[in-house]
């Protein structure tokens, strides 16, 4: 009986509050709008990206990010902002399939270039196999650092196979590169987890990559 | 913030000749004129 009444009272409460939220958030997006006519004096300049295979029309100050684009002005949260510098790697996606920090690269270099972040990787019915397996071996915790980790994942994998050596590669003259755990904790060292999930992590990568011995 | 223009250009002749600007900049893979 009290648990009942007491799920009744919280879910009022989130009925309640909600709208709250929904109301705020319009009033904070026309703020947002207000401010864009306000800054729209400044030089911009015409920015054409095509993002997770949709071309996408900019006009942009040209000191914008090309993190705070994809963010701030596509609305596409999932690449996340952790340190700004270039630091965490929670910002990474793929530009014209390599992986690069985007907090470090203005928006007005990637003119023409194609942009794929974590939204672009898989769908909720139709995962990426790394989404796959990062939930199969637990991968993450807060999950925070998760989209920057798998779009990584996908690149580095990319350039593994191209044959790229890395500071862990015994032989770097070698076309075949084996991932191994060593391999892969090097090659993902550019992408922090404050929760520590990289035993997950790499046994996720390692699924997807081929099993490389360890 | 300085605001700034960007130029992306495609070899190292329209490179030399846009960093002659007063005040451009290199950054990586082009060239940053300030305004």
């Amino acid at each position: 009986m009290n648990l009942s009444i007491s799920r009744r009272i919280v879910v009022s409460a989130i009925a309640f509050i909600w709208p709250l939220g929904a109301a705020s958030a319009a009033i904070f997006k026309k703020k947002k709008s207000g401010s864009d006519v306000e800054t729209s004096t400044k030089p911009t300049t015409p920015v054409s990206l095509t993002v997770n295979g949709q071309a996408r029309q900019l006009e942009l100050d040209p000191r914008t990010s090309l993190l705070d684009t994809l963010r701030e002005h596509l609305y596409l949260t999932g690449t996340k902002k952790g340190c700004d510098h270039g630091q965490c790697g929670a910002c990474t996606v793929l530009v014209n399939g390599r992986r690069i920090n985007s907090c470090l690269s203005l928006a007005v270099m990637h003119d023409q270039d194609e942009v794929t972040t974590v939204e672009g990787l898989g769908s909720p019915t139709a995962l990426h196999p790394i989404q796959a397996a990062f939930i199969e071996r637990d991968a993450f915790q807060c999950g925070y650092c998760t989209p920057g980790q798998l779009c990584s994942a996908v690149g580095m994998i990319s350039e593994a196979k191209a044959g790229w050596p890395s500071h862990a590669t015994a032989d770097v003259s070698s076309r075949h590169i084996a991932l191994s755990d060593a391999e892969i904790r090097e090659r993902m060292s550019g992408n922090i987890c404050r929760c520590a999930a990289y035993p997950n992590i790499v046994a996720a990568i390692r699924d997807v990559a081929g099993g490389a011995s360890r | 913030m300085k605001p700034f223009t960007y130029e992306r250009v495609t070899d190292v002749r329209a490179a030399g000749a846009a960093v002659l600007r007063p005040g451009a900049r290199f950054i990586s893979g082009g060239t940053i004129s300030w305004t």
